[in-house]
């Protein structure tokens, strides 16, 4: 008898010491956070007061054109989960204060039917990065603070912007030193653009699609 | 406004070798119990074992503490435990083996052996590969080597075939499945091409049915993949290597591309390989017929091709029930390849559903720390080649333990660190090594940036432009790394 109960104390034992070094692990994974942490300073007056992940998801589900670290990471295509995960080890500290100021609320209601949705870079350095043209308007150029940021001699630090106006995009040269184009034609004042046309900056061709 | 806060990960050295000494306990445990079982009395070389696995495992630690300080502190741990289990119940196989004369009975120092060479290849991959990035150079050597290991079985005298299968090559008295390296090198391979060809493969074509294409011309290198394990499939007849490098090269492709439409072509690719290769092979018939229907006397009793085999380790499951048998009191040794294919139904045979979710457990944390790791690190290479290990590492427990629960069919992949096999052995605890060194690149902290890259206000035009230099400076480093 006393053999069958070490028996059966060894067998379940061996399976509790098991499991228990399955758990400790687990524990270890629990208070093993790393990389960095975006929190919103102002997570109260965005939607009745969210907590952090609330407002990750809600930084994604705006598109990647809010966030500029973002779009560094978007310049090479990220895997899914890579931008505004809170434990992406992005750049940290890298460049300019991220995040940048709350969008304004502007929820395009009509949208014009030759109105583009997003722009792809199809040429350059960046060739195969997608911005979604959603809520607000992005910026292009060199400097670190634009929302696509080109590594290109030809281009300006705030080179053109693309803003919406009454559920249309309109392409703005920021006074650039080599102009921009759309299409063949360099433009001289705010242009609207239809899904479809190619921007150029310097060495980089922009195509905003639908 | 958001502020962004840089999280140092404690380096958990000593939560490692914490869970470290539990796994070693577990893995002596385990040998010790199966000894008493089998003769009543512990092994002879309890001692020896003991101390020599407690060696190796601790200097495999202290080199990291020594070589890759970041390193995440539950992947060894977890291999430890897998690899300590399946030495157990190896040497308890071979015990029976040379009790009845019944199969080899030296697996078991075999396994021990090649445990050794195993770890010792992980610290010598995690002391020579510095930066995992290094690897990122010998993409097309990687390519080639890779290559050729999946077709040296082929070759006349070299490769031998067994079990239906020809994926071995032998020097002399040494048999080698040259395929587990290669899945590593492919690995390799996969994530330098990859991050310099993504962004032509992310490039939109035309959109069908709400899905996005790849345009018809970025088809090329998912089509070459698809031939090369068609190839693998057809002239080795080793549907899990075929199935293995397929499935790692179109996750891999997905993840490059964030683009599902890719992940939908290779399992129609996929799907249409399956179905060629079931009109046209009988041995493929045969495992299907063994996967649906094992229970039917005529697919039991044929031989060869039978479904013997899976019925036995399915009854070996049923024994073993909640809580198992316990270790060294079940019969695994009645199931034919027990200690290699068949591994998991003899440790949930012995060890019950509990201690088989566990190791199931131990393989979801180790792919887990894989894909986390992937997350972490800020190269692309970087997060390719992590991605592929983990995925490879978890789809060759999927398709082994999906085949012996009968999930899937049953093909011939080795349970990493569990299985009896030199190779397979050798050629994880590498992918344990570069996971360790790509998780201490993704934890080290970033070296500290000066205050002025944090100011977003610049006065003069002077300023702002030296400013923007310093970011593009940085913006294309952080391209290059990529």
């Amino acid at each position: 008898m006393g053999g069958e109960l070490t028996v059966s104390l060894l067998r379940l034992g061996y399976l509790l010491i098991l499991w228990l070094f399955v758990l400790f692990a687990l524990l270890v994974l629990r208070r093993d956070v790393y990389g960095t942490t975006i929190v919103r300073r102002q997570a109260k007056r965005a939607k009745g007061g969210r907590g952090k992940r609330g407002d990750a998801q809600a930084a994604r589900a705006l598109g990647r054109v809010q966030a500029p670290q973002e779009l560094m990471a978007a310049a090479t295509p990220p895997p899914p989960g890579y931008g505004g995960q809170p434990g992406y080890g992005g750049q940290a500290g890298y460049g300019p204060q991220p995040g940048g100021p709350p969008l304004p609320p502007v929820r395009i209601s009509a949208q014009h039917p030759d109105a583009p949705t997003r722009a792809v870079v199809t040429n350059g350095p960046l060739r195969g990065t997608t911005l979604p043209l959603g809520t607000s308007g992005i910026v292009i150029g060199r400097s670190a603070l634009a929302n696509l940021v080109l590594d290109d001699e030809f281009a300006s630090g705030r080179h053109a912007q693309i803003v919406p106006q009454g559920g249309e995009w309109v392409l703005e040269d920021l006074g650039s030193t080599n102009g921009t184009y759309l299409g063949r034609e360099k433009i001289t004042g705010p242009t609207l653009l239809k899904a479809g046309q190619t921007i150029r900056i310097g060495n980089t061709t922009v195509e905003v699609l639908r | 406004m958001a502020t962004v806060l840089p999280a140092t990960p404690r380096r958990g050295r000593w939560a490692e070798l914490f869970l470290l000494l539990i796994a070693l306990v577990l893995a002596f445990m385990a040998y010790a119990q199966v000894a008493l079982a089998a003769t009543g009395s512990l092994p002879a070389d309890m001692t020896a074992y003991c101390g020599g696995f407690t060696g190796l495992v601790v200097a495999a630690h202290i080199v990291l503490r020594w070589r890759a300080p970041y390193a995440d502190p539950v992947i060894l741990p977890m291999a430890v435990v897998l690899n300590g289990m399946g030495l157990a119940m190896i040497y308890r196989l071979s015990l029976r083996y040379e009790a009845t004369g019944s199969g080899n009975a030296s697996i078991a120092s075999r396994q021990l052996i090649w445990t050794i060479v195993g770890v010792v290849g992980a610290v010598v991959t995690v002391v020579l590969v510095r930066d995992h990035r290094t690897l990122r150079r010998y993409t097309y050597t990687c390519m080639i080597l890779g290559l050729l290991g999946l077709v040296a079985p082929l070759v006349p005298k070299l490769g031998t075939a067994a079990y239906g299968a020809r994926i071995w090559i032998h020097f002399g008295p040494l048999h080698f499945q040259p395929a587990e390296l290669s899945k590593i090198l492919l690995t390799i391979f996969f994530a330098g091409y990859l991050v310099a060809n993504r962004d032509a493969m992310a490039l939109a074509g035309p959109r069908v049915l709400g899905l996005q294409l790849p345009r018809f011309r970025d088809l090329g290198p998912i089509a070459l993949a698809w031939l090369v394990s068609l190839g693998v499939l057809v002239f080795e007849r080793d549907l899990g290597t075929s199935l293995l490098f397929f499935g790692l090269f179109v996750v891999m492709l997905y993840v490059a591309t964030d683009r599902p439409s890719w992940i939908v072509i290779g399992l129609l690719a996929f799907a249409g390989g399956v179905a060629a290769a079931y009109k046209l092979f009988s041995h493929v018939q045969a495992r299907f017929q063994i996967w649906l229907d094992p229970f039917n006397p005529e697919v039991l009793g044929r031989n060869p091709g039978g479904s013997g085999q899976l019925v036995q380790g399915l009854y070996g499951l049923g024994n073993g029930g909640l809580f198992g048998t316990g270790w060294g009191r079940g019969r695994p040794d009645l199931t034919p390849l027990a200690f290699s294919d068949f591994i998991v139904t003899s440790l949930g045979e012995e060890l019950g559903l509990t201690g088989l979710l566990a190791v199931l457990v131990c393989y979801l944390i180790l792919a887990e720390r894989g894909l986390r790791t992937a997350i972490g690190i800020r190269d692309g290479f970087g997060k390719l080649l992590a991605t592929g290990l983990a995925f490879a590492l978890a789809f060759q427990v999927f398709v082994v333990v999906g085949g012996v629960t009968r999930i899937i069919p049953l093909t011939g992949l080795t349970t990493p660190f569990l299985a009896y096999g030199g190779s397979s052995l050798l050629s994880n605890w590498i992918i344990v090594a570069l996971l360790l060194r790509v998780s201490d690149g993704a934890r080290r902290p970033p070296p500290a940036t000066s205050e002025i890259d944090l100011t977003p206000i610049i006065a003069s035009e002077q300023e702002r432009r030296a400013a923007a230099k310093v970011a593009d400076g940085e913006a294309t480093q952080v391209v290059r790394l990529s």
